[in-house]
């Protein structure tokens, strides 16, 4: 850490990926969700961050886990699958370096791939064991990387009235933390930053010290909030908000106006999986024989051209833009925090939460950003420090009493991307089958109850759970795989009914019981009592 | 990345639900001698909010910056009292304004975050793919027997739920039985005569309402056959309890059922600037694990003090599961026990010592007495007690060794 520096950054990367795993299909397209993010996102960060120690540059970075990431992280199942995923990608990417071997500017980027698909897989593999979950878990206890932890299923707590699914949507969030990494989380991302006034007091049951909430959730607070969003606030119990520094966020957030707009780019949906000869690209696309992303694109942003008039991508022009753009940010934020400093009678912290997913995925030179913003934070100045907002409440213990207004960083700033025409249908369902499993919950908590009943109570509670996940009413807003997001939501649902008539009746259907298990087998020791 | 497939179209309804209505606008501003949200105070209040972070910045806290209007914000709120739903995604071109300052920025915000949500849809693309293509794959899936069939279509639970969405507008939505309906359309008739459908917007904020003492109410016709409602509500910050009920010609309200009380949020900065600090150091872990938290990892059963094997003996041994069939109530008789043990450590030392139980510190009482309460489970437990003086000089250690048998 910097001796005397005049202020913070603290940088939050949110991952999670909804729980999608189907052991009963051979190619579900949702599983690339996953794949595609392990091989662009996870790994190029674990790679980064370990590059770092090894290097001697100190740093600071927040991460949230989502339980259903980790879960899927740990699925042996899904372990196996990455496993075809990249062999299959390395597959063609040896067909391509060699199908390129006329074309330079495509050769140069092929062999690019080559050689992060061929890392990949030795990560994956060899380095981590299969195992992602154990590789943060180590840059946790480096102390450079802090994880905190999510819903359980990545709920948006402030669409549950009653409070008893957002109630078990921490509770079996942290108990899985704990579970994973042998220690409370001390920081919870509430999904898509979800707050609604008194929602802290079911951090605070948990242990939770922190989150983090959208800038107008803080702004909005009542008293007024003296330092903005530059120094956290304490909710009335005691549970500190970090509020979301607006300008660092837009300029890497806007996909025009941010960084990852520059021409230089690569180009997000130029994927040969579309470009090239059908029979040729047959066997690395979905296997019903559709088209689809193979995670090789050749094509940069280029600007003002629509896709077929993509120039073509130099992956060295990329990072000298991604270390361009490191420069800049960092610039900015000690603009920022002299300034800020300059009025706060205490060291502002500025607060840069993102998608994890944002890097690598969508931002295909993201993490390189990364990379270079903390390689140039470390040598180039001495005006700001990354931290963890756990370090910065250690520094800094007494904050100010402001309870943070009803927010999400989602679209508007509150709940309508999640409440509109689209899907507003699904809250009459998910809010009976909390109701339910809340007095299922109530009915069995005291008294002891059979290995079966604890079965089917334990399912139930995960059937619950697994509905209640954001994604879904975000994919049915967002008009992208609308029909598998409504099918989630009413097969988890129906799940929970029928396991509910079976243990109201005691008719146990133990075949269809375990076949469940087996599919939906998130939090093997869930506590089912979270529902109380 | 002009290109990143974000669906732009107009969204329809698809789902067995009956129709939705989406505005309840044109039924509140004829039914409601209270203004609806006003527009133009909201486009000024949002100025007002660029003043925190001003205020951060300049330390002037009495410096208000003059209220402009802003022509572009407007226009697009007067759009949305109108119809939400159509414009939800039909921005008004929100001119960026290049000029530095914050206001600039925060004009820009609601534009971005449709950007962001472009960005973090793309972590779920679908293939861009033609129809039948799309359903050349639903069909391979078909096979893997996803279908758990169709939701009930109604719960006839006689609930009526209420949201709170945004600022200005929650959603309610309910559900009640055709018997019910009936019994108090006819009650309604015998009395009055002609009568509709109506949703009663109570303020309720900062009383406990009771019925009839709300600060202010609106009514808002709904369609008979509706089942859910968007909610224009007159003001942010306020707290909200619905009615549904029906209305006669002479003003005659006749309940049917009441939701739960939401709150909106704040759409400004606060008026209240009194501060008030508060300290949470370190000591909250220990805090939390002396008030029973942190106790992870454990069975359901286990957290009622019971090991499964030994209780379900209790039951009567031989008892299968499925003994409960059908037995909904619990008037069968099931004698059963549970106990657990925890253990209660207290003490007292100077009142400035430092003080640890098993090196990790405690909280001193102000009048140096200190207690910690710990799960007691089977086994043996060490609990070494240590103060050491202000000054660092002298040191005292008491160890306790603890043993718990269970037979």
């Amino acid at each position: 850490m910097k001796s005397n520096p005049s202020g913070y950054l603290a940088l939050i990367l949110h991952a999670h990926l909804p729980f999608v795993r189907h052991p009963e299909y051979n190619d579900p397209l949702e599983e690339n969700w996953f794949f595609e993010a392990i091989t662009e996102t996870y790994i190029p960060l674990i790679n980064i961050f370990n590059k770092l120690i090894d290097d001697g540059v100190d740093f600071r970075i927040t991460m949230s886990l989502t339980p259903p990431l980790i879960s899927m992280m740990r699925d042996e199942m899904l372990q196996l699958r990455y496993l075809e995923h990249i062999n299959k990608s390395i597959e063609l990417i040896e067909k391509e370096v060699i199908r390129t071997k006329f074309e330079p500017h495509f050769n140069d980027t092929a062999k690019i791939y080559r050689e992060k698909f061929h890392n990949a897989r030795f990560v994956f593999e060899e380095k981590c064991g299969r195992d992602l979950v154990s590789a943060f878990a180590k840059l946790q206890d480096a102390g450079k990387l802090e994880i905190i932890t999510c819903g359980a299923t990545h709920g948006f707590l402030p669409l549950d009235p009653q409070k008893h699914a957002a109630n078990a949507q921490v509770k079996v969030a942290v108990d899985h933390y704990t579970e994973t990494f042998g220690k409370r989380p001390k920081g919870i991302w509430l999904p898509e930053c979800g707050y609604n006034p008194g929602d802290d007091e079911i951090l605070k049951n948990n242990g939770i010290r922190y989150f983090m909430v959208d800038t107008h959730g803080i702004l909005h607070g009542n008293p007024r909030p003296k330092y903005g969003v530059f120094a956290p606030v304490y909710c009335k119990s005691g549970v500190a908000a970090f509020g979301r520094d607006m300008e660092s966020s837009r300029q890497v957030w806007s996909a025009k106006s941010g960084y990852p707009g520059d021409f230089r780019y690569r180009e997000f949906y130029r994927d040969i999986g579309y470009d090239l000869d059908y029979e040729y690209i047959k066997p690395y696309i979905h296997s019903s024989g559709i088209r689809m992303n193979t995670g090789i694109k050749y094509f940069k942003i280029t600007g003002g051209v629509d896709l077929s008039g993509k120039a073509p991508y130099n992956y060295n022009d990329a990072l000298e833009a991604a270390a361009t753009h490191a420069g800049n940010f960092m610039f900015n934020r000690e603009k920022q925090v002299e300034h800020l400093s300059s009025v706060m009678r205490r060291k502002p912290v500025i607060v840069a939460p993102y998608d994890a997913e944002l890097f690598g995925h969508w931002w295909y030179e993201g993490p390189y950003f990364i990379d270079y913003l903390l390689r140039k934070m470390h040598y180039d100045q001495n005006t700001v420090d990354t931290i963890t907002p756990s370090e910065y409440l250690e520094k800094y213990p007494e904050n100010q009493v402001v309870t943070p207004a009803f927010s999400s960083w989602g679209a508007k700033g509150y709940a309508e991307f999640w409440l509109n025409g689209t899907n507003d249908w699904i809250y009459r369902h998910l809010h009976k089958t909390y109701e339910k499993m809340h007095e299922l919950a109530l009915k069995h908590k005291f008294k002891p109850v059979e290995p079966i009943t604890e079965r089917l109570l334990k399912q139930a509670a995960r059937e619950v759970l697994l509905a209640q996940s954001s994604d879904w009413a975000f994919i049915m807003r967002t008009q992208t795989m609308v029909e598998y997001a409504v099918r989630r939501t009413k097969n988890h649902i129906m799940r929970f009914y029928r396991i509910y008539d079976m243990l109201m009746t005691g008719n146990v259907d133990s075949s269809y019981l375990l076949e469940i298990e087996l599919r939906d087998n998130i939090f093997p020791n869930i506590d089912w009592t979270s529902f109380a | 990345m002009a290109e990143k497939k974000v669906s732009k179209k107009a969204v329809t309804k698809k789902s067995e639900e009956t129709p939705v209505k989406k505005s309840a606008s044109k039924a509140l501003s004829k039914k409601s001698d209270k203004p609806a949200a006003k527009p133009v105070k909201k486009a000024a209040k949002k100025d007002s909010a660029k003043t925190v972070k001003k205020e951060a910045e300049n330390k002037k806290a009495s410096e208000i910056k003059a209220q402009e209007a802003k022509p572009a914000e407007k226009k697009q709120v007067i759009k949305e009292t109108a119809k939400p739903v159509k414009t939800v995604k039909k921005k008004t071109a929100v001119k960026k304004e290049k000029s530095a300052g914050i206001s600039a920025k925060e004009k820009n915000a609601v534009k971005e975050d449709e950007e962001e949500s472009g960005v973090e849809a793309a972590k779920f693309y679908a293939p861009q793919a033609k129809v039948n293509e799309l359903k050349k794959y639903e069909a391979s899936i078909e096979k893997g027997s996803m279908h758990e069939g169709e939701l009930p279509e109604r719960y006839y639970d006689n609930k009526l739920v209420l949201m709170a969405r945004d600022p200005y507008w929650c959603y309610a939505y309910w559900d009640i039985s055709p018997e019910v309906m009936a019994q108090k359309a006819a009650s309604v008739r015998d009395e009055w005569g002609r009568h509709w459908l109506v949703l009663r917007v109570y303020d309720v904020t900062g009383i406990s309402f009771d019925g009839s003492n709300s600060n202010k109410y609106i009514d808002i016709s709904v369609n008979g056959d509706a089942n859910n409602w968007y909610l224009n509500v007159w003001e942010a910050g306020r707290n909200y309890l619905v009615e549904l009920g029906f209305k006669t010609t002479e003003g005659h309200f006749i309940s049917i059922a009441r939701s739960n009380q939401v709150g909106t949020p704040a759409d400004t900065i606060s008026p209240v600037i009194e501060e008030e600090w508060m300290a949470v150091d370190e000591d909250f872990d220990e805090i939390f694990r002396m008030s029973g938290g942190g106790k992870t990892g454990i069975g359901a059963s286990e957290r009622a003090g019971l090991n499964l094997n030994e209780t379900i003996s209790s039951q009567g041994g031989s008892e299968a599961y499925g003994s409960n069939q059908g037995v909904v109530g619990e008037k069968k008789r099931k004698f059963f026990l549970v106990a657990d043990t925890e253990l209660i450590l207290y003490g007292a030392t100077e009142r400035d010592a430092k003080l640890t139980i098993k090196g990790e510190q405690v909280k001193l009482e102000s009048d140096g007495s200190f207690s910690a309460r710990y799960h007691l489970p089977d086994g043996v437990m060490k609990l070494p007690v240590e103060a050491t003086s202000a000054d660092g000089v002298d040191k005292i250690t008491i160890m306790f060794t603890v043993e718990r048998n269970k037979k």
